[in-house]
């Protein structure tokens, strides 16, 4: 698992990396806490394409929150407070 | 007038007795005056500590609402680099303005916040960790502002309190992408958050924090789905191309 910050150049990255597919897991904590056993939120890779709210190109997630759907994997276009939030990557290999 | 001795002696005394009560009446009537007023004074005192404790408390809890909001400008210190929407990510901060920022969010967070608090501890890490990317020149927050402020419950005690507040907070940023792309992103969003405060030296300072998830999720301001016009602009399921020219499928 992966874990990126707001200090962190992918946290801003359309793409986050070329290793993002649909289905992958990504996982949130809104308090700054990158201990795994305190993520609060979670979203799925849907698709790619164009953030219903900034229109920025990228990965997209949902997620069960209204105002988080159709939103960029790193919720730029959506979360006022980028300071506070950590994002956990997982990617459950289809080998598995 | 008197007739004898013995009606003069009587009438002494009870003249004397008489100027006696006068005096205890003006005492009594004197230490009632200054028991009123010492009550109402305690009373005044009491009414200007508690407006004290709610004004400091509920400042206190503004700046912790929101780490974003509260330290992300780092241009409006010195002003050398411009602010608003017209700012960019090639002006460079300057050195000095990201220390500036970063000791004033620290002296602030350390007055504010209990040592014990592990919350407040991850939120300091949280905006050296946010200062860092815009020294980096990841991103920048061009402007930030909280609205529609709503104290649901303020319960201030001799050394402790609870706050339960929700409100709207905004920020402007600019970003740049892995294609060097600067994209613009305005988001907004509600919270509502559960203060606990203690009375420390004589200042109030925060014990903890907890967001209530289900009354934040219940805020009108966070239902706002993107309009249709809006969604019509997004394209699922197509392979992502990058301005480069660089494709990336989505499955």
């Amino acid at each position: 698992m992966d874990v990126v910050r707001s200090s962190d150049a992918r946290y801003w990255y359309a793409y986050d990396n070329g290793n993002m597919w649909q289905g992958d897991e990504l996982f949130y904590n809104w308090n700054n806490d990158s201990n795994p056993a305190n993520i609060n939120h979670m979203g799925v890779q849907t698709y790619g394409g164009a953030s219903a709210y900034n229109g920025v190109v990228g990965d997209r997630e949902d997620q069960h929150n209204n105002d988080r759907r159709g939103a960029r994997w790193n919720l730029t276009d959506v979360n006022s407070d980028p300071f506070s939030t950590v994002i956990f990557e997982m990617r459950i290999d289809n080998a598995n | 007038m008197p007739t004898n001795w013995k009606q003069i002696i009587t009438m002494g005394t009870l003249t004397s007795l008489t100027s006696k009560n006068k005096h205890l009446r003006y005492a009594s009537v004197a230490l009632v005056a200054a028991g009123v007023f010492v009550a109402g004074a305690c009373l005044i005192t009491q009414r200007v500590d508690a407006a004290a404790d709610d004004r400091e408390i509920k400042e206190i809890v503004m700046i912790a609402f929101n780490p974003s909001v509260s330290f992300g400008k780092i241009e409006h210190i010195s002003g050398t680099v411009k602010s608003g929407p017209s700012s960019s990510l090639s002006d460079k901060l300057a050195d000095n303005d990201v220390e500036t920022a970063r000791k004033n969010a620290k002296s602030t967070l350390a007055r504010i916040s209990h040592p014990d608090c592990v919350v407040c501890a991850m939120s300091a890490q949280g905006v050296d960790d946010g200062l860092t990317g815009e020294a980096k020149g990841f991103f920048r927050i061009v402007d930030s502002g909280t609205k529609d402020v709503e104290w649901q419950q303020v319960t201030i005690g001799e050394n402790t309190a609870a706050v339960t507040v929700s409100a709207t907070s905004w920020i402007k940023t600019i970003s740049r992408d892995e294609f060097g792309n600067v994209n613009e992103s305005a988001p907004v969003d509600g919270a509502v958050k559960i203060f606990n405060l203690t009375k420390m030296n004589g200042h109030w300072v925060i014990t903890n924090i907890v967001t209530d998830q289900i009354a934040t999720d219940n805020l009108e301001i966070n239902k706002k789905q993107p309009s249709e016009a809006q969604k019509a602009k997004s394209i699922p399921n197509k392979p992502l191309v990058s301005p480069q020219g660089g494709a990336k499928s989505t499955n």
